[in-house]
């Protein structure tokens, strides 16, 4: 689950963020990319972001994880729901716990559906 | 018509003290980091249409002014952020599109950047057209890192260069 310390949060809705989302001051992105690239901006000034999606917005940061994060060695935490249903969902679901650790995101965490 | 060297000499020299500078990938950087090195830049040497979005990250978490130098490509690709920059009423950043209508770096393929008049759709956002062309500067002899290091040091030390 998120952290009560992460104090700059930036996302893109998923019903099953709708209730955090809610509880929280947050900003709604467009894009997960452009949720990123805010956080990125927020820890440059010091702030400790956390970035929410659903999994399959984090097909559209890659770009910004492998071409910012790691060579600016800049540290963001993800917040991520995982959704293997329905079928679109299924590949990224599956796999999102390993792309994070292949691409080097080193704090994430998940809201699961049960199987 | 102005050059990008230019123009971005024209944004960048007389800067007011403190203020923050998010460049864009690409030739944006590179001529920022040979006309006006500062700490207080940001360059993105990655990140291929994040200008904006960083910039606003960092605009929500200052007092400064943030100024953010991008191209026409790198605008339209992260197209919410120029809504996104307007919803939040984010006065402190100002958003400088250079437009040649095309992807210099790439071999100056067109963007659909004509499409629209880009400074009525948000907020403290200038559009400043420039010659066509990828033009010439250096590549930016800091690594990310680097980048990031002396930018962070700048804003915890309080710098306003």
């Amino acid at each position: 689950m998120y952290d009560i310390k992460h104090d700059f949060l930036v996302g893109v809705p998923c019903s099953k963020l709708a209730k955090f989302i809610e509880e929280n001051d947050t900003i709604i992105a467009t894009r997960e990319d452009e949720a990123l690239g805010m956080a990125i901006g927020a820890k440059l000034m010091g702030k400790n972001p956390l970035v929410f999606m659903q999994d399959s917005g984090l097909g559209s940061c890659l770009t910004l994880i492998t071409s910012v994060m790691t060579p600016y060695d800049i540290n963001i935490d993800f917040f991520i729901s995982i959704r293997k249903k329905p079928p679109y969902h299924a590949v990224m679901g599956n796999i999102a716990r390993q792309l994070l650790e292949l691409v080097g995101i080193k704090k994430y965490s998940f809201i699961e559906e049960p199987e | 018509m102005t050059t990008r060297k230019d123009a971005i000499k024209m944004l960048t020299l007389k800067l007011n003290k403190g203020t923050i500078v998010v460049s864009s990938l690409g030739m944006t950087s590179r001529y920022l980091y040979a006309v006006n090195d500062r700490p207080l830049n940001f360059y993105l040497v990655g990140g291929m249409g994040s200008s904006l979005a960083v910039g606003i990250g960092i605009a929500l978490n200052t007092t400064r002014r943030v100024i953010v130098i991008s191209g026409d490509g790198d605008a339209l690709m992260s197209a919410g952020t120029i809504f996104q920059h307007k919803q939040l009423e984010i006065d402190n950043l100002w958003h400088f599109i250079l437009n040649n209508n095309e992807h210099a770096s790439t071999g100056g393929q067109s963007t659909c950047f004509g499409a629209i008049e880009y400074s009525s759709l948000s907020l403290n956002t200038v559009v400043i057209d420039i010659e066509k062309g990828k033009g010439d500067a250096p590549r930016i002899p800091l690594t990310g890192k680097q980048i990031k290091e002396r930018f962070v040091n700048a804003i915890s030390n309080n710098i306003s260069l």
